[in-house]
């Protein structure tokens, strides 16, 4: 069997798409405009004015120009990002769940999205009697939920909210088991 | 679900960011002067280029106006287009489904060709019946001796997620090895929430 026919594993690092695009595009660009360039010189016998002028422009400049060292910084620079970029790992998008299966297959992989996961403790914190509005993030480790009450009783709320979405997510079987956090804001009535 | 460009990409962002940071380190060591010095450290005479020096003389000029190199920038221009255009293609995700199952071991006797797009459809109506669901895909790779399936299932906020992997192992993972007679080899399910019919399960008094 091909690697190619073997399913990807769900749970991943992030695949730098967005950057690799851009550069991508870019060296497209750049080969394009040269040939283009290139060849118009072979066909006219000169470089077309387009490429003639900034290049002569260039040239002049000298190596200790501040010009150049600008140039040269914000290359390095911009190296410097897209080496972090291919280098940083990353965080999860998903977390992995760990559920008992039904025996049918050799192996398994469940895994539920950070989305979901904040979705789901908006819905648990919803429940909670005195929550006016709700939101909440997630990452791989961690669940914050942002709650707003007009309720005199915030530390109760709070409690009430961290329990609600802590068992919740205990029930969800995530693992490994995320950090839950809870703000309360009061809002005057 | 499908397969990303993951490590192509950090490969060649790795290239491409180290080419530019030693092209920008260079630029730096010659316009600030410290060629030299720095030549000098490791026993090097590096005298050239000089911070008074020209970006590019006369030589460069006339360089580029001989037809060898420019036939060589047409050269470099069309390899340079030419990865890019690979690099983006290879951007759009790839699902990478079965090709048709072979369910006959032998040939002579006929072959039965299944497509694998009729096992996953099974496979989704039977996972959007179940409580709670809102929309599964599926994507199954592999062979009929070792089906890979992957399974996308939307739930409601309110559903029991633990069970509801179980029951789709217990029900459509099995129906699907049983329908091959073999063990299905890997199974992956991404699970995600929607609130959007939350509403619509509540009533408010």
């Amino acid at each position: 069997m091909s690697a190619a026919a073997r399913s990807p594993r769900l749970r991943r690092r992030p695949s730098r798409t967005v950057p690799a695009s851009i550069v991508a595009v870019l060296l497209l660009a750049i080969g394009v405009l040269a040939v283009v360039a290139a060849v118009g010189r072979l066909v006219d016998g000169r470089w077309a004015s387009q490429v003639s002028a900034p290049a002569s422009a260039v040239a002049g400049v000298t190596w200790g120009s501040a010009a150049v060292l600008a140039a040269a910084a914000v290359v390095a620079v911009l190296g410097l990002v897209l080496l972090v970029a291919a280098l940083k790992p990353g965080g999860h998008k998903a977390a992995a769940l760990q559920v008992e299966g039904a025996g049918v297959v050799a192996d398994r992989e469940y895994v539920v999205s950070t989305r979901a996961v904040a979705r789901l403790a908006v819905a648990r914190a919803d429940d909670v009697d005195g929550v006016d509005q709700v939101s909440a993030s997630a990452s791989g480790r961690r669940v914050h939920v942002d709650v707003t009450t007009s309720s005199q009783q915030r530390d109760v709320v709070r409690s009430q909210v961290l329990g609600a979405v802590s068992e919740g997510l205990t029930g969800l079987g995530l693992s490994p088991r995320p950090r839950v956090t809870v703000a309360v804001r009061t809002r005057e009535v | 679900m499908r397969h990303h460009a993951g490590g192509l990409n950090r490969t060649w962002l790795a290239v491409v960011g180290l080419v530019l940071l030693l092209v920008g380190a260079a630029g730096i060591v010659v316009g600030a002067g410290l060629l030299t010095p720095l030549g000098r450290a490791v026993g090097l005479q590096l005298t050239r280029p000089a911070p008074d020096d020209k970006v590019a003389g006369r030589a460069t000029a006339s360089a580029f106006a001989s037809t060898g190199v420019v036939t060589l920038v047409v050269v470099v221009g069309v390899v340079l287009a030419l990865l890019g255009l690979a690099w983006l293609v290879a951007q759009v995700p790839r699902t990478g489904s079965a090709r048709p199952l072979r369910l006959e071991d032998d040939p002579a006797r006929g072959l039965t060709r299944l497509e694998a797009g009729a096992l996953t459809d099974a496979v989704e109506a039977q996972i959007q019946a179940l409580d709670g669901v809102q929309s599964a895909s599926a994507v199954l790779r592999g062979d009929a001796r070792g089906p890979d399936l992957t399974v996308k299932v939307t739930a409601g906020d309110r559903t029991d997620v633990r069970r509801l992997l179980q029951a789709i192992e217990a029900g459509p993972v099995r129906d699907l090895g049983e329908a091959l007679d073999t063990q299905v080899r890997r199974l992956g399910v991404q699970v995600e929430v929607d609130t959007g019919r939350r509403r619509t399960h509540r009533i408010t008094l």
